[in-house]
């Protein structure tokens, strides 16, 4: 048995509570990708002698869930809405355009490490359609020509939190 | 039990009441996952600095949206009257108006005023009365939404939450009264597949081991629904009541709600519901004094489609990967932990408590013969109006489809519907000549070939392009195929290749006969994921059948699988064309205001952003439309 390292007793402390057979891999995985932004190969296995599952067991799951990424995640992620609705509103036009500006394809990182670009389901906020999410945070009403803006001001490292707002906020509580 | 309900219901009434007669004026801001999309977060924070600022005798609360999604962010202004009024958009710069209403100004948000809640207000009409609303009749299952803090386990109590748990419990119903009265108001799964919910209860009851467990299927994956997030997260006692009262029917000792890790506010006001009932004693151990015992924990997914499938949602709940298996056993026999398990969805658990509450012939006013009750839709894609309403059966598709401001193109501008796409991947999609005539049952889609689904309906515009749909489904389907059957994972790789291929140019004679032999390989899979895959591509084949042979028959090795898509330099007067030319991520547009503009199309990607910003300069063509016009003339 090799020494438990610090980064393996972290992750350790992260699965308080969570016991063999009683269904709570999902939940080991969620606290983990939470914590760290991914599993890392060293998480599959403190995960897998917690739940007495094999690391391959849990390397099995990890990868099954298209939610659990297993390399660091990039500081910026913008997904893009595969739903009918945004695809009614050209959203593969949009996809497209994104993949050419950030040089990465749907489902990778930007070579510069800085943009995670991947495919988000419909949550039925369809009226924003089509839509992306720029770190968690809806940017609808979209089409290619602004997607481009979006992705070039996202590729020259301008801050994502003020990206994508619409208009109406100039005069936010001042009506 | 009946005194420790009482006990609850007194200060919860009390609670109530305050809220509905607030002593100063309120606004509730819409709080859930649409509102939230179309920025209710920098509307409430716009909101409270106006308050703050001018110093105004309002407060500040929420609510969960009515349902009216395409003028989010709402909110609603209650009075010390009683009074409550719908508003909408409610953007940041809105919000002095808001206020001006609440503290006297009358009319000062005229224009944004959809209806009265409650009470009464000079000149404005009632909710119901909006052109929106004109197909929904009496709301049951979404009766809360508007009028209650939906994070607030008094305001459920007060509008009569749990009181059928606590006569339940009380005996006044055995076991398997509660279980027939579900069959004698002829309640039917609200998952997709429609089995009756008392005879799975049955199933359940009639188990011999006496661990037994009970799932709530929230793993809504049809890309057009959102019926389960909106019970979630607009009234999650009403579930939580719900599976209380199928664990009551069925021994069950302990329930899972499995809910789509997409939806984070649902799961953390369904876990936040739990504890509060919890620590109420409406739910754990010894409920309400009354010996009666069952536990609920809250299981979030992690974007995996076939987790709705029942067994994939078991495996996954179970520490496997979610990937469905073969029936039998059914999950009445060997389900989570292989122990008997009752699954049903979201909604079916709610319409369960409304049937003991209020009784089977009750239920049954609603509806039809078929299909009694109610259910709730959600409307989306190429329509004026986005959002969700609740429906008796039966209700006639056209109507509806009034209700949602017709059909729009692709540009929003009103149009001519071509399709409706329900009831998610698997169920296929029906032509407007059919579609006007249905009535929402699942009678009326499934003599078409199509099924009604879970509640999703996606309207399709005339723009639209039928084989690029496909596509999209088959893709869809392919990557959330499980593996396990090679006739899935496999069948739907080949389906997508010919649709794109199709799509791209490279349309052959024979892929329409290829198509329908994938058919028959698909649906000899294990699970509804692959039998239930090869849907899509039979609508398009019959209902769309000139759509594909215009494709197969303009296929052209000179497109050399670029597809029929091309943008071209149609106007060089335009001035917009300088910016087309800056805006194109792949530099595909060369030129000058003076020289003249060229636009290559080995560079195009088709994205159409020089399109957007120069609609007279570039022209979109689609060489399929443009060849069968050719052949015409």
């Amino acid at each position: 048995m090799p020494l438990e390292t610090e980064a393996k007793a972290a992750i350790r402390a992260l699965l308080d509570g969570l016991a063999p057979g009683d269904g709570d891999l999902l939940e080991a995985l969620h606290r983990i990708h939470h914590a760290y932004g991914y599993i890392s190969r060293e998480a599959m296995e403190v995960i897998g002698e917690q739940l007495r599952l094999t690391p391959a067991h849990v390397y099995g799951a990890t990868t099954y869930y298209s939610d659990f990424r297993t390399t660091p995640p990039p500081p910026v992620s913008l997904a893009w809405c595969s739903g009918p609705a945004c695809r009614l509103r050209n959203a593969n036009g949009i996809r497209g355009a994104i993949e050419a500006v950030l040089g990465c394809e749907l489902g990778e990182d930007s070579p510069d490490g800085r943009v995670a670009f991947t495919l988000g389901q419909c949550v039925g906020t369809c009226e924003q359609a089509p839509q992306v999410w720029l770190q968690g945070r809806v940017v609808g009403q979209l089409n290619a020509a602004r997607a481009v803006e979006l992705a070039r001001s996202l590729a020259a490292g301008e801050d994502p939190e003020l990206l994508g707002l619409p208009d109406d906020g100039a005069t936010a509580g001042r009506g | 039990m009946l005194d420790a309900y009482a006990a609850l219901r007194e200060p919860a009434d009390a609670a109530h009441a305050g809220w509905r007669r607030p002593v100063r004026p309120r606004i509730d801001l819409a709080w859930e996952t649409s509102a939230l999309a179309a920025g209710a977060g920098r509307t409430q924070a716009a909101l409270e600095a106006e308050t703050e600022a001018r110093g105004a005798a309002v407060d500040l609360g929420r609510v969960h949206g009515y349902g009216l999604q395409w003028l989010q962010p709402l909110a609603q202004i209650t009075w010390p009257d009683g009074a409550a009024v719908l508003y909408g958009p409610v953007t940041p710069d809105r919000v002095g108006l808001l206020i001006d209403e609440a503290t006297g100004r009358a009319g000062a948000a005229a224009e944004l005023a959809l209806g009265v809640i409650a009470g009464e207000r000079p000149g404005l009409p009632p909710i119901e009365a909006h052109p929106f609303l004109a197909c929904e009749d009496e709301r049951r299952l979404l009766a809360r939404i508007g009028r209650i803090d939906p994070e607030s386990l008094e305001h459920y109590l007060a509008t009569g939450g749990y009181h059928a748990l606590a006569r339940m419990v009380d005996r006044h119903h055995g076991a398997e009264a509660v279980r027939q009265l579900q069959g004698d108001a002829g309640l039917i799964g609200r998952g997709g597949a429609f089995f009756p919910a008392g005879v799975k209860w049955n199933f359940l009851a009639g188990a011999p081991d006496d661990e037994r467990y009970l799932v709530c299927n929230a793993d809504e994956g049809d890309p057009g629904a959102w019926v389960n997030r909106v019970l979630m997260e607009g009234d999650p006692h009403l579930i939580i009541e719900g599976m209380l009262i199928a664990a009551y029917a069925t021994a069950a000792i302990h329930g899972f709600i499995y809910i789509r890790g997409e939806y984070p506010l649902a799961v953390e006001r369904v876990r936040e519901a739990i504890a509060q009932a919890e620590q109420a004693g409406l739910l754990g151990d010894n409920i309400l004094g009354s010996g009666f015992s069952c536990t609920l924990e809250v299981i979030v997914g992690a974007g995996a489609y076939v987790c709705g499938e029942e067994t994939g949602l078991i495996a996954s709940i179970q520490d496997d990967r979610g990937m469905p298996r073969i029936k039998p056993p059914f999950p009445a026999q060997a389900g989570v932990f292989y122990k008997p398990t009752n699954v049903n969805n979201v909604e079916t658990y709610a319409n369960a408590a409304l049937v003991l509450a209020h009784g089977a012939e009750w239920y049954r006013e609603l509806g039809t013969e078929r299909n009694s009750g109610t259910k709730i839709f959600s409307f989306s894609g190429d329509i004026a109006r986005t959002g969700f309403m609740e429906l008796p059966w039966g209700t006639p598709l056209r109507e509806v489809l009034t209700a949602l401001g017709g059909a729009t193109r692709g540009s929003g501008a009103p149009g001519e519907l071509k399709a409706i796409q329900p009831g998610g991947p698997l169920a296929g999609y029906l032509p407007a000549a059919i579609a006007d005539g249905l009535n929402l049952e699942k009678e009326d889609f499934a003599a078409h070939g199509t099924l009604i689904g879970a509640g999703g309906i996606v309207f399709v515009g005339e723009d639209a392009n039928s084989i690029e749909l496909n596509v999209m489904f088959a893709e869809f389907l392919e990557e959330e195929s499980c593996g396990r059957c090679t006739s899935c994972h496999h069948g739907n790789q080949r389906m997508t290749e010919v649709f794109k291929r199709v799509l791209d140019g490279g349309g052959r004679a024979e892929d329409r006969h290829n198509l329908e032999q994938l058919g028959q390989a698909l649906q000899y899979s294990n699970c509804v994921h692959g039998s239930a895959s090869p849907t899509i591509m039979r609508n398009t084949l019959r209902y769309f059948s000139e759509e594909f042979d215009a494709h197969v028959a303009a296929a052209d090795p000179e497109l050399r699988g670029r597809g029929f898509l091309r943008f071209r330099i149609a106007d060089q007067s335009d001035p917009r064309l300088e910016s087309a030319r800056l805006i194109c991520p792949v530099d595909a547009i060369r030129g000058s205001p003076r020289g003249g503009y060229s636009l290559d199309d080995e560079l195009c990607i088709r994205c159409g952003a020089c399109h957007d910003l120069a609609p007279r300069g570039i022209a979109r063509d689609d060489l399929v439309a443009l060849a069968a016009a050719r052949a015409v003339t």
